[in-house]
């Protein structure tokens, strides 16, 4: 009967206990690229902040955590715009302690401080180029789904897209997306 | 088309929106040479053609000391490089516009360290994109992270050569002469004109757009080589035109690309555009850039009063009436319908660009040499291809 109850649990709902969670705490290095063709180097950090267990209909064990991820980066679009990124992301994390890899959705919001080349001259002597910059402010709330492998020896990577919109008040906005990938040192 | 061709035109070609340039940018390019060029050659030159190739080929030879003449068929100099001074607050290109290379590639033109003046530019980089596909306009600003170039801020590909290349060559340029025949016949070259004017030269040097050759302008004597002639067919010079509208009110972007964004990353054949963008000017501009076929639907209108009612009424489709509200005054540069030029640029090489440019390019019995901006391989369709492609061609025929 006791046996019957826990199976009868186990199908019809997820189910939270204390166990031995993955531990997403992490320092994350990783290639940076908006658009796709942009060039950056982003720094993180994931700090879990809640973690439980799942089991499901089969018994098989799901790890979940609600993390927040502070992150720095800059980025370039060389001769167009330079830019540098704070940000932070609350997400949940997703693994079966049975697999190898683990899924991060993640919502964010950061601030850019850019700095657009507007005009400049050239000296027809020398050939020496001088720029003009113009600094931007955006606010750039985004959507992010992270895939990576879990550590071994404490070193893991991941991919990330990210889908969000850039905000400012100094002209139009526009759409704000891209690719990241990189290495995660785990702490634990 | 090979591969490599496909990305490089996807990357160079126009003076138009050729998204991913950005790549370019990053690549670098081959540096002109020196301009002094150790050579025993002793005879004069006649060039053919005052655009940027020829301007640039009579300066290189000024540099060297070399007795030249520059015919132009046109009564101006400049080619397919035009401006209008009068239409705006700034200059506007009426020809070439866009600086498709790091705007250092200016004084590397000039190559002179002894120069002094500096010109203004801007990063081209429009932020408000805006794409119109199945009668609709999107905004899609976020394709500003795919193309950024540079433009002369307060002075236009014209204005460059008129200070710095043409003062050195001006009194050797001779307008309103065009060239009917080369004779290399004999033991100097005879060039005739179309009054009848006839020239020797020790060597000539050929600079009309490859239009010009297709249609057999000039008559070569002996006639051009098969492989030239069939080299000359096989690259494609098609329709090209400019509009230039001013409006009492701004209501478009800074860029609007027709169709979906693969076809705006990959086509480059028309485009309206701010043309005061980043220039400080009040004023409301909109340029329309075209060329090939979507060039042909306007150019075969026949008028430049069919043209311009063309491009309003399809303005005013996109923008809700707003173009034949506000407009206010324009001037078309109808490039298919100029005499010495019948189009806009080379485009396409049926078959492999490389081999095509050498083909061209080697000099007819060491007396008639070719430069332009088609057989420029890292640069082809730009001013400083044409430049460069001058470089080439005189150090070639100075070093023979």
């Amino acid at each position: 009967m006791r046996r019957l109850l826990i199976l009868m649990m186990g199908l019809t709902m997820s189910w939270s206990i204390q166990a031995q969670e993955f531990d997403y705490s992490s320092w994350s290095f990783s290639y940076y690229a908006p658009y796709a063709i942009q060039a950056g180097l982003k720094v993180g950090k994931t700090i879990p902040i809640n973690t439980w267990t799942t089991t499901t209909g089969k018994e098989q064990e799901t790890d979940n955590s609600l993390l927040i991820q502070p992150q720095i980066a800059y980025f370039a679009n060389p001769q167009v715009q330079q830019n540098y990124l704070a940000n932070i992301e609350l997400g949940y994390a997703r693994t079966r302690e049975d697999r190898k890899f683990y899924n991060i959705a993640s919502i964010g919001l950061g601030f850019i401080y850019a700095q657009q080349f507007v005009d400049g001259s050239v000296a027809i002597g020398s050939g020496e180029v001088s720029h003009n910059k113009e600094n931007i402010n955006y606010f750039v709330p985004t959507i992010n789904y992270e895939w990576g492998k879990k550590p071994k020896n404490k070193l893991g990577y991941y991919f990330k897209g990210f889908w969000g919109h850039r905000i400012t008040g100094q002209r139009d906005n526009s759409g704000f997306l891209g690719l990241e990938t990189g290495l995660k040192l785990y702490m634990n | 088309m090979d591969k490599r061709e496909f990305i490089k035109k996807g990357l160079t070609l126009g003076a138009g929106l050729p998204f991913l340039s950005i790549i370019l940018q990053s690549c670098g390019e081959e540096s002109l040479g020196a301009p002094l060029i150790d050579t025993n050659f002793s005879g004069n030159v006649i060039i053919v053609g005052a655009g940027a190739a020829g301007m640039t080929a009579a300066y290189l030879l000024q540099r060297n000391n070399i007795p030249y003449e520059v015919i132009e068929a046109a009564p101006v100099i400049g080619g397919r490089v035009k401006r209008i001074q009068d239409f705006a607050d700034f200059p506007i290109d009426l020809g070439a516009e866009w600086i498709h290379t790091d705007p250092s590639i200016l004084s590397e033109i000039v190559n002179d360290p002894t120069v002094t003046g500096d010109i203004d530019f801007i990063t081209y980089n429009p932020q408000t994109i805006h794409l119109y596909k199945n009668g609709k306009v999107r905004e899609r600003n976020w394709f500003n992270n795919f193309y950024s170039e540079w433009k002369f801020k307060n002075t236009t590909w014209f204005g460059f050569f008129e200070r710095f290349i043409l003062p050195s060559i001006e009194d050797n340029i001779t307008l309103n002469l065009p060239v009917t025949s080369i004779d290399s016949s004999g033991s100097t070259t005879t060039v005739t004109t179309a009054h009848g004017n006839v020239r020797q030269a020790d060597r000539v040097i050929v600079t009309v757009p490859i239009k010009i050759l297709q249609d057999e302008v000039i008559e070569f004597r002996p006639a051009l080589s098969s492989e030239k002639r069939e080299v000359i067919n096989n690259i494609s010079m098609d329709d090209g035109l400019k509009v230039f509208i001013e409006f009492k009110e701004r209501f478009y972007p800074d860029a609007l690309l027709f169709g979906s964004f693969i076809e705006a990353l990959t086509a480059d054949d028309k485009t309206y555009y701010d043309a005061a963008f980043r220039k400080g000017s009040n004023r409301n501009i909109l340029g329309l850039f075209t060329i090939n076929d979507e060039a042909t639907r306007y150019t075969s209108l026949g008028s430049d009063e069919r043209i311009i009612e063309e491009v309003i009424n399809e303005l005013d489709d996109m923008f809700d009436g707003q173009a034949s509200l506000h407009y206010q005054n324009h001037v078309i540069q109808n490039w298919s319908a100029e005499p010495y030029i019948r189009g806009s640029y080379s485009y396409t090489f049926s078959g492999s660009q490389n081999s095509m440019v050498d083909t061209l390019k080697a000099p007819i019995n060491n007396k008639i040499y070719f430069a332009g901006e088609a057989l420029s391989i890292d640069a082809q369709a730009t001013v400083h291809g044409a430049s460069e492609s001058a470089y080439d061609t005189v150090r070639r025929m100075l070093s023979a």
